[in-house]
């Protein structure tokens, strides 16, 4: 079994799409000067963006031994990526949220909500990037690579543009060209995600210690990065057969790629979490 | 800064676990946590010359392997609580088990293996040079209940004086990545650090 660490896992996986999404969504309303009453439109689909935020959170609690004590894991702040990880996971749901309150509440006005959908975007660039750091550790070979923060990039750039794609059709804001747009985008997007999978795990062939193969971790490795490859490769299928029927994407066969795609992520992640070995014993 | 650590002599230990024995029942540790462990490193084979099979480069030999507190130590640096810290007045790494929030990250970090999770307590645990036992003169248990004299425990410069400075084989990692306050005599059939001709073969006493 490759999911003993299902916390970590889904938070993972949930929180990289959250924010990838929210990137997009919100760089698309500030660069396309969304009034206050469009930006207020978002809110039915933006509260399934955080509530799968949300869900991700609750499952990294599910992880401490003593989640009572949940609040000392920001005691190294500045020091330990995880820490940091923590505190800027926490930063970006509050600014967001409240963000999105507003827009639920129709108050703020545009440029309040425009300062705090800013704050949020680099909060989650900061909870993005300290993410990556927390696995990058040099006696753990099998994290300690360029594809740790590839990895984590992908899953970012496709879980969030499917979720963007979601929430934006789902306000009923799209047109032909933006989804042609993002599902062109989508099949880039996957092929560089599937170059990464494979590098990894060219890599990994090759990683070893004096008493561990990394190869040798998981068993039926490559039965798991089939299924991984399929649902990706089906979840895309699905996201955008509509546009190659020259009719348009709607909100069902998208919830049906995320739901594939997301799998796919999460089968990946449970193989890198998996595939821990350090250096040593 | 004082700093304590260990020497271990592998050319001496025969792999009697007492010291593993010892420290489990000293700190009451259930069957899944080892403060110190014993790791046997094997490797080798036979080769055949006409109808008789002749030994040609078998090899085995035990490293005991405790927490090394280290002086970068990997697990304290990745530690979001700070729970797990290095004491100055002795230089042990020790975990607060009153802080500890039970993330594991250390575990994921420490390539030898010190820190371990307490299901029942729901926090790490690990090796803490038995410091009250050492604040009292005493040594710690693992050491005082070798029976083949194959371990020590001092200063670490004192250590080195005596027995020189080696701390890597195979199959521990480099020490320079975390600076582990050991120093080892090495077996006569002790393979370098990066060996790959062996195997460890007690995973499941480890």
């Amino acid at each position: 079994m490759i999911f003993h660490e299902y916390s970590l896992i889904f938070f993972t996986v949930l929180a990289q799409t959250a924010v990838g999404g929210y990137l997009l969504v919100s760089a698309r309303a500030l660069a396309m000067g969304f009034d206050e009453a469009k930006i207020n439109s978002y809110k039915v689909p933006m509260f399934a963006l955080w509530a799968i935020m949300g869900l991700g959170f609750l499952f990294s609690i599910t992880h401490l031994g003593s989640p009572l004590r949940a609040f000392n894991s920001f005691n190294q702040l500045g020091s330990a990526w995880l820490s940091n990880e923590v505190f800027f996971g926490a930063a970006f749901f509050v600014v967001g949220g409240l963000q999105w309150l507003l827009s639920v509440l129709n108050k703020g006005g545009a440029a309040v909500q425009k300062i705090l959908m800013i704050g949020a975007m680099v909060l989650g660039c900061i909870f993005m990037y300290s993410m990556v750091n927390v696995y990058m550790i040099n006696t753990v070979p099998t994290w300690f690579n360029i594809y740790t923060p590839l990895s984590f990039v992908m899953t970012m750039v496709v879980g969030g543009l499917l979720l963007s794609q979601l929430v934006i059709v789902s306000a009923k804001d799209s047109r032909f060209t933006v989804d042609r747009n993002i599902v062109m985008l989508a099949v880039v997007a996957v092929a560089i995600s599937l170059v990464v999978t494979v590098g990894k795990m060219n890599l990994v062939s090759e990683v070893q210690s004096s008493i561990i193969k990394a190869s040798e971790l998981v068993d039926g490795l490559g039965g798991y990065l089939s299924v991984q490859v399929a649902l990706l490769l089906a979840g895309l299928l699905i996201w955008v057969l509509p546009m190659i029927n020259k009719s348009s994407v709607n909100p069902v066969n998208l919830t049906v790629a995320l739901v594939l795609i997301l799998a796919s992520e999460l089968i990946g992640r449970g193989l890198f979490y998996s595939l821990h070995m350090t250096v040593g014993f | 800064m004082k700093q304590y650590g260990f020497y271990i002599d592998s050319s001496k230990c025969t792999g009697c676990k007492t010291c593993q024995l010892a420290c489990k029942d000293y700190r009451d540790l259930d069957v899944k946590r080892n403060y110190r462990r014993v790791y046997e490193y094997a490797g080798g084979g036979f080769v055949q010359d006409g109808d008789t099979w002749i030994q040609n480069d078998v090899f085995s030999y035990y490293l005991s392997i405790a927490c090394n507190h280290c002086s970068n130590p990997a697990c304290v640096k990745v530690c979001p609580s700070g729970a797990m810290h290095k004491r100055q007045e002795d230089g042990l790494v020790v975990v607060n088990e009153e802080v500890c929030i039970g993330c594991q990250h250390c575990s994921n970090a420490c390539p030898y293996g010190a820190p371990q999770f307490s299901k029942e307590k729901g926090h790490m645990t690990k090796c803490d040079g038995c410091y009250e036992r050492v604040a009292d003169g005493k040594q710690p248990m693992c050491v005082e209940s070798c029976p083949l004299r194959a371990l020590e425990f001092g200063e670490i410069q004192v250590l080195r004086e005596k027995y020189g400075t080696t701390a890597d084989v195979a199959p521990l990692p480099s020490s320079h990545l975390t600076l582990p306050n050991i120093v080892i005599k090495l077996n006569k059939n002790a393979k370098p650090t990066g060996d790959t001709t062996g195997y460890l073969a007690n995973p499941k006493e480890v």
